[in-house]
């Protein structure tokens, strides 16, 4: 949007008509125009009812009806049912995942029969089969059951226990990375050393050539010729 | 697609947006998927749902189990076809989106128990009352769980499921009247007209017949050893339409509360608490039904039809003995209305000389509640006298006092509250009501966000039904340069229209006046839009910052760190935890009181 000047004499506008109302707005900025009411605290009945929508939320996850997501690695696209990260590399944490069942035939789930499309009957498992159905139930929690954390936050000495376990945690790594480096040395210096000793043996022609310094000096044998 | 939520569940449409966020948090992204692709294409068979999500066909049939098991989908199988199609059920969406108020509500009004089986309910659907119990082995705990299935029942949070509910009404309809229409034979006495409206009629019989089969004592109780239970072979699911009147009776008794007053709004919310069972139903069947009711007087002469009806049958009519009996008892109207029994000294007093004046006019002062509207609360004021003790205030709940707040909230504002029927009995005029509760709260938005000028333009305008800057600006008594721009940010907000009329017949803009108008129903379409796209942005935000700290929550998840976040957190992880917690709570908070507001609009 270019904005003429007041003064320029380009542009002609119809009698009755300026660009005062335009050019008065500030364009400035992108803050918004409309000041909205600051939202107060909630209140109890107002908390309570956000636990409960935050549980069962986690309920529906955690339920027999999760469709779960899509996995796009691999070659068939569907729902992951492993506890494999999305990106497809297997960690041993892993081990510790949840796998969620995905899908419900209807001898895990009492489904009613009658109010369900025929053609959605292959995919609830429909057999012969009597096995015991059992709804998954759920109990409540007034609180939604989740986790209370019960942290000062103003606590002088957390902080400091806070900073003291991060400078611990750094030392030890430093510390970790000085003891490779030692053994790393110690090891160069025995490889060096059996490398020398085995140059030094291996080519040290002088020890092939007894010059005969270590004879006691034999006076007695002086009637033999000498070369 | 390539089995993906396609981005324009965005910004197709605003419930679009809110609903697939919703699906998605719950069942999954299959489920959105499967739900985007409903809401865009309307109504499509599996395999089309298949063709057009590029899912594997056994992955959508999966998902549509979880769906119609949900209500979160209708279908529909023609009589010829072997197919069956779907369309989009926002009913159980809109479990999802209340599910944390609804749980809350019945805790509040009945317990724990009762709120861990609407609990229930919503996590699985529906329940057959015999599948439950099977899961239940004490023998007492299982006749206390029945007894609290009664109630709720007896109560209407819990609804009989049938057939039709997983069927749409427009088909439903047209079935019923096709064969109706085939039955109706062709006469040369009769015009086609009218025998396409007498089969209309039957029509509309047949079908509300339909709709409330199935509820006869015989097939939904029965006694053994004396005491009547609910049927075990009944199938019931939660009634969202009850949950929608209580929601409803709230925003009337918030209105109620900053209208007249607290304690007459706690009256009035008892008293709505009385007839809200059997009040009309937010939005008729036969309104859900396009083309069936097209003509809008129509629409007005129905609604007040069925609300005469109930009043007629006096459903929804209380007199004060009952409201008197249902006042809780820690509510205390001694001195809350100071009636002119105040002004009659007591008989003893009378003897006891006195140099003040034995009686003192009756002062009444109107007070102005300091908003800038018309609206003012009449409060009896004594200036004098206020040490009489009265029979009236010896009660906590004497039915004077009860009867002097009716006569505040039927009379006392521009808002008639109540209207009494016959003396001692009163109603509550629910269509006149919703269209106050939406006028005053939308007013009280734009004073509150555009500011007071904004809302003396609205509401000239309002009155003026049509009208250019100069006779707007005679009007308000405001300058026309300050009108000029009110109307401006009016008009950026989308609730004042411009017609352009010109004056000469080349449409020169010289000769050209504006004329700007208020349609309310397009302005509240837009509001509406507008908090429900607030609402699903943020669900956004709340899984966006779930993410940010996506390592930290997959490692709270694991089989060996839950229960032991104590021992195996650092200090910091725990801090971090407990503020994603905390915020969390907050924008739920927020989503709720931005859905309170859509919800008014949605009446």
């Amino acid at each position: 949007m270019s904005f003429r000047s007041r003064n320029s004499g380009r542009a002609l506008l119809p009698f009755g008509l300026d660009y005062s109302d335009v050019l008065a707005n500030n364009h400035e900025t992108e803050k918004p125009q409309l000041v909205l009411p600051v939202h107060g605290s909630l209140n109890e009945y107002e908390i309570l009812s956000s636990k409960q929508s935050i549980a069962f939320t986690q309920l529906m996850v955690d339920g027999p009806f999760y469709t779960g997501n899509v996995d796009i690695n691999g070659d068939k696209k569907s729902p992951s049912q492993s506890n494999t990260a999305p990106d497809g590399i297997a960690r041993y944490s892993d081990r510790y995942k949840k796998v969620k069942k995905i899908g419900r035939s209807i001898e895990e789930h009492p489904y009613q029969l009658e109010f369900f499309p025929e053609e959605l009957y292959s995919v609830m498992g429909i057999s012969n089969k009597q096995k015991k159905k059992l709804l998954s139930l759920s109990s409540f929690k007034s609180n939604g059951g989740l986790k209370e954390y019960s942290i000062d936050e103003n606590s002088e000495s957390d902080k400091a226990a806070s900073m003291l376990e991060r400078l611990k945690d750094m030392a030890e790594e430093l510390d970790e990375e000085q003891d490779k480096d030692d053994d790393g040395e110690d090891l160069e210096e025995e490889l060096d050393d059996e490398f020398d000793e085995d140059e030094d043996d291996d080519y040290n022609a002088e020890k092939y050539f007894d010059d005969g310094e270590d004879d006691g000096g034999n006076d007695a044998g002086n009637d033999e010729a000498a070369f | 697609m390539e089995g993906v939520i396609p981005e324009s569940y965005k910004t197709q449409s605003p419930k679009s947006y809110l609903y697939t966020t919703i699906a998605k948090n719950h069942l999954g992204e299959v489920a959105a998927i499967v739900i985007s692709c409903l809401i865009s294409h309307g109504r499509l068979t599996s395999r089309e749902i298949g063709h057009k999500t590029k899912l594997p066909i056994k992955v959508v049939k999966s998902a549509l189990v979880s769906l119609v098991q949900l209500q979160c989908v209708y279908y529909w199988k023609d009589d010829n076809s072997s197919q069956s199609h779907y369309n989009f059920n926002e009913n159980g969406i809109l479990n999802f989106l209340h599910s944390g108020e609804i749980i809350n509500h019945i805790k509040t009004i009945y317990g724990d128990d009762y709120a861990e089986i609407i609990q229930n309910v919503l996590v699985n659907g529906h329940i057959k009352i015999s599948d439950y119990m099977k899961n239940i082995e004490d023998e007492q705990t299982k006749l206390d769980t029945e007894t609290i299935f009664l109630r709720l029942f007896t109560d209407k949070w819990l609804a009989r499921l049938q057939l039709f509910d997983f069927h749409p009404f427009a088909d439903i309809w047209n079935n019923i009247f096709q064969d109706i229409l085939k039955k109706t034979p062709r006469s040369a006495t009769t015009s086609e007209i009218k025998r396409v409206t007498e089969a209309k009629e039957k029509t509309k019989v047949a079908f509300t017949n339909l709709l409330e089969g199935g509820q006869t004592a015989k097939e939904l109780y029965i006694t053994t050893d004396g005491y009547k239970r609910l049927n075990p072979n009944l199938i019931v699911r939660f009634n969202l339409s009850r949950f929608k009147k209580h929601i409803r009776s709230e925003a009337l008794a918030n209105l109620a509360k900053s209208r007249v007053g607290v304690l007459s709004a706690k009256i009035y919310e008892i008293a709505l608490g009385l007839v809200e069972q059997e009040s009309p139903d937010i939005k008729h069947p036969f309104l859900q039904i396009s083309g069936l009711i097209n003509d809008p007087d129509e629409e007005k002469f129905f609604i007040n039809s069925i609300e005469n009806k109930l009043v007629e049958d006096k459903k929804i009519v209380f007199t004060v003995r009952e409201l008197q009996r249902s006042l809780p008892a820690d509510l205390d109207l001694r001195n809350s209305i100071l009636t002119h029994n105040f002004l009659k000294p007591n008989l003893s007093k009378k003897r006891v000389a006195t140099n003040e004046s034995p009686e003192s006019p009756n002062k009444k002062i109107k007070l102005e509640n300091g908003d800038d509207d018309d609206d003012d609360l009449i409060a009896i004021f004594n200036a004098k006298n206020s040490e009489t003790i009265e029979d009236d205030n010896s009660d906590f709940h004497s039915i004077s006092l009860i009867q002097h707040h009716l006569k505040l909230l039927s009379n006392g504002s521009s808002i008639q509250f109540l209207i009494e029927t016959t003396p001692g009995t009163f109603t509550i005029p629910y269509t006149a009501l919703i269209k106050s509760l939406q006028q005053y709260n939308f007013e009280t938005l734009i004073k509150t966000t555009l500011g007071v000028n904004s809302f003396r333009v609205l509401r000239c305008l309002k009155s003026q039904k049509i009208g250019d800057e100069k006779s707007l600006a005679n009007a308000v008594l405001l300058k026309e340069k300050t009108v000029r721009n009110e109307v401006y940010k009016l008009f950026k907000a989308n609730l004042v229209e411009i017609q352009e009329v010109p004056r000469s017949a080349d449409r020169a803009a010289s000769k050209t006046f504006f004329l700007f108008r208020h349609k309310e129903i397009v302005s509240y379409n837009f509001l509406n839009n507008a908090l429900i796209f607030s609402m699903a942005e943020i669900l956004t935000n709340i899984q966006n910052f779930k993410e940010d700290h996506k390592i930290l929550l997959e490692k709270c998840e694991r089989e060996d760190v839950k229960g032991h976040e104590d021992e195996l957190l650092l200090e910091s992880e725990l801090k971090t935890l407990k503020n994603l917690q905390t915020r969390e709570i907050q924008n739920i908070g927020r989503f709720y009181r931005i859905k309170s507001l859509f919800e008014i609009y949605s009446l």
